[in-house]
This record gives C-alpha cells, sequence and structure tokens, in this order.
C-alpha cells in the first residue's frame, strides 16, 4: 500500500511517515503542501493520503475538495492541530475519512489508517463489482404511505449511483422527478385530490389527501414502482390505481399568467430532469427515462474502479 | 417530523426569516409545509411583513409542493406589498426557481446577509 503524507512541518512529518512506516506493508511517500502533493498524485496514485490541515499553497481543506472531485476513491486521513478544528470540521463534510489529532498520532494514526484502507478497499471491491453488472430489476408495490414512498426515491437514486449513471447532481435531479411522479401518483391519482383545491384553499387540500387516505376507495390504492437500471439507463415506471389523467390538459406552468396559479410545475421538472417521460393512455402510468452520459463528473470514479 | 425540525422561523424587524433546517422532500413533511404557511399567515395578519426570506444553505433538493408552498406564501404577503425572497441555493435548487419562471419574481441572494441587506435598502 502507498501512503502520501502531506505537511509542512519538517518534524510532523517525519513523525507520521515514521509511525506509518513500522507497518510491513506500507510504502510511505512525502509532500510539503496540497499542491506538491497533487503533482505527485499525478505520477504515483496512493492508496491512502494522509495530511496536515494548515499548510501554504494549499491547505488541506482545499486538498480535500480537490481529491474528492478528482480522485474520489482515495481516501484522506487529517491530522489536526489544536486551533485547526473548524476547518477539520469543514474537511471531514467535505468527504475527509477520518481524522487523528497531532497529539495522538502514535496512539491513533497507524490503527486509524488501516481501518480506511481496509473500509475503501471494500468499497473498491464493491465498485469493481457494479461495473460488471448488467442490469437490476427493482418492482415495489407500496400502500399509498408518505412515508414508504419517500423513501423508495432514496433507495432508487443509490440504486442508480452504484451503477454511477449520471453525476451526483444529476442524481440530485432524478430524485426531483421521481418524487414528482410519486406526489402525482399519490395525491393526483390514488387519493384524486385536485391542484384546483389548492388554489382555492391550500390547507383543505392537504386534510382533504388526509381524510381520504382513510376512506374507502381511496385507502386500499397502491402505488406500483418499477425500475430497470443498466449501466447505459434506468427506465422507472410508476402507476397509481386512480381514474388518470390528461397531461395534456395542464395549463402551461412557464406561462407568467400562471405563475400565481398550482398548475404543471411537477410535470414540467419532470421533463426537464429526465431525458424521457411518457404517460400510458389512461393517465395513470408514467415511464421515465434516465441515459447515460460520460462526462469527467462521474468517470473518474469508474476508471479508478476499475484499476 | 415536527415543522420545527424542518423550518427554523425568526423575525428581525418586519422581515420573516425561514431556514430550511433539514431535507425537504415532497412526502416527509406535508404538514409542516401547510403549518409553515399558516404560521407565516398569522405574522403577517398580526403586522404586515416586508419580506418573507428562505433559507435554503441546508438542502440538497426540492420538488413542487416546496415551490407551491413558496408560492402560497408570496400570494399573502403580496397583498400588502411584501416580497418573498430565496437565498443559499445549491445549483440544483437554482435550477428549480428558473425552470419554473419564480426567478422573474422573487429575488435570489446568494447568503441571508446579502438579502437581508437588500431587502432593508429596498
Amino acid at each position: 500500500m502507498r501512503i502520501l503524507v502531506v505537511d509542512d512541518s519538517v518534524m510532523d512529518r517525519k513523525i507520521a511517515g515514521g509511525l506509518l512506516s513500522n507497518h510491513a506493508d506500507w510504502e510511505v511517500h512525502y509532500a510539503v503542501n496540497g499542491k506538491e502533493a497533487l503533482d505527485q498524485m499525478e505520477l504515483h496514485m496512493p492508496d491512502l493520503v494522509v495530511t496536515d490541515l494548515q499548510m501554504p499553497e494549499m491547505d488541506g481543506l482545499q486538498l480535500v475538495q480537490h481529491i474528492r472531485e478528482n480522485y474520489p476513491l482515495i481516501p484522506v486521513v487529517l491530522m489536526t492541530a489544536q486551533g485547526s478544528e473548524e476547518i477539520a470540521v469543514q474537511a471531514l463534510q467535505q468527504g475527509a475519512a477520518s481524522y487523528v489529532p497531532k497529539k495522538r498520532l502514535a496512539r491513533d494514526l497507524a490503527e486509524i489508517a488501516e481501518r480506511v484502507l481496509t473500509a475503501s478497499g471494500q468499497e473498491r471491491t464493491s465498485m469493481r463489482l457494479m461495473n460488471r453488472m448488467r442490469k437490476n430489476e427493482i418492482e415495489f408495490v407500496l400502500e399509498n404511505d408518505l412515508s414508504l414512498v419517500h423513501s423508495v426515491v432514496g433507495f432508487l437514486q443509490e440504486a442508480v449511483s452504484r451503477v454511477r449513471l449520471c453525476s451526483e447532481a444529476d442524481q440530485l435531479r432524478l430524485g426531483v422527478a421521481l418524487e414528482e411522479a410519486l406526489v402525482n401518483a399519490f395525491y393526483h391519482g390514488n387519493l384524486e385530490v385536485s391542484s384546483s383545491l389548492r388554489e382555492e384553499d391550500h390547507r383543505e387540500y392537504y386534510e382533504l389527501a388526509q381524510r381520504r387516505s382513510k376512506e374507502e376507495p381511496y385507502k386500499d390504492r397502491r402505488i406500483h414502482v418499477s425500475a430497470y437500471i443498466s449501466p447505459m439507463q434506468a427506465v422507472y415506471k410508476i402507476r397509481d390505481e386512480g381514474p388518470g389523467f390528461d397531461p395534456h390538459n395542464l395549463p402551461d406552468p412557464i406561462d407568467p399568467a400562471n405563475l400565481d396559479r398550482p398548475c404543471g410545475r411537477g410535470v414540467l421538472l419532470m421533463r426537464t430532469f429526465m431525458d424521457d417521460v411518457q404517460f400510458n393512455p389512461a393517465g395513470n402510468e408514467v415511464t421515465l427515462t434516465k441515459r447515460r452520459v460520460d462526462d469527467k463528473d462521474h468517470t473518474g470514479e469508474a476508471e479508478q474502479a476499475e484499476d | 417530523m415536527d415543522t420545527q425540525e424542518i423550518f427554523e422561523i425568526e423575525q428581525v424587524d418586519d422581515v420573516v426569516i425561514v431556514t430550511v433546517c433539514s431535507e425537504i422532500g415532497n412526502f416527509s413533511c406535508a404538514d409542516a409545509m401547510s403549518e409553515l404557511d399558516t404560521e407565516v399567515a398569522q405574522r403577517h395578519a398580526s403586522a404586515s411583513l416586508s419580506a418573507v426570506l428562505v433559507d435554503f444553505s441546508n438542502v440538497d433538493y426540492f420538488g413542487s409542493m416546496m415551490l407551491e408552498t413558496l408560492r402560497h406564501i408570496w400570494m399573502t404577503v403580496r397583498d400588502s406589498g411584501g416580497k418573498l425572497a430565496i437565498c443559499g441555493c445549491n445549483p440544483v435548487c437554482h435550477e428549480v426557481f428558473e425552470l419554473s419562471h419564480f426567478t422573474s419574481i422573487w429575488s435570489i441572494y446568494e447568503t441571508q446577509e446579502e438579502a437581508l441587506a437588500n431587502l432593508k435598502g429596498e
């Protein structure tokens, strides 16, 4: 295993490097700041980066941000000194794997490095496995229950992230589109609560939905969710058991005259954030397709996982 | 989820600041959105608000239900000249506002500080 220790202090570099060199399988390399660390990473990819936070040229936080964006599978462990707690919190939020206070290096550094390397190895293996997945077919039949339908969006986003079909931002957009389709199925499809009621009385809209969720025939209706996910595209079908609607009858949500009306924004978001959106003739099932886009944002992980 | 867990509401003079504290999926907080709408309406009824500022710094994404709640709040305050302003959006949240064309009627700022400075200066 190759470990890159980054610190502008000669003494701290030697201490950290010495502790890590005690491990027979670990080869330790050094850089004096974030910029030099990145130069070295261009030449020889490390398995782990252990970095100080406060350094000239490029500090530890900037280094973490750069590694997260360009080498997302390389874990970073922070060495924190007194006074750097705030920046350490930011670095952890940015994706650093762990931290060790400098005064506890002797006791904790090797153990934490080992733990992080093990976890990173497992993640890399899992990604290699996902690179070999050809398809993933998922099907749910859900009661008209808000907590379940909320969970299914997270599950489907996670399933797409495993095959790295799209960037993180596109996964958020996918989440918006799926939620909109499920909102339609829940409120307008199964509970038959109309947007026009929301225009008249916002609170009554939600109260009617709540009442109907306990009444026949609405309460027994289900939401059917299926997903076909491959490395090239994800196709989702979301069907409710209501009477359906005609999407052509929706008012244009971007017409300035409609800005103060509740109309068609969910379908607009679906159409914008997915590559294709089709309703069945009955209007109670929508098929949403997201296709693979190869860009720098998310192919880096795949390339690293192939190593 | 309780309203307090999702929205933090404070008032600076005649501006109500709503900070969205947690992830705001369309489903997990329909009740909270409705309560937020009512809370703003009550504050506006007791002392006319000049603006409502909604801070999305803690939010990854949201959808049409949040837009709908904001639209309703905006309609409550606009009749007496009040404004709705937004701050702290990530690119996806910003995109949702642009797509829905609400950027033509609501001001979007980077931070609460910038928003408050502009709202008070108007």
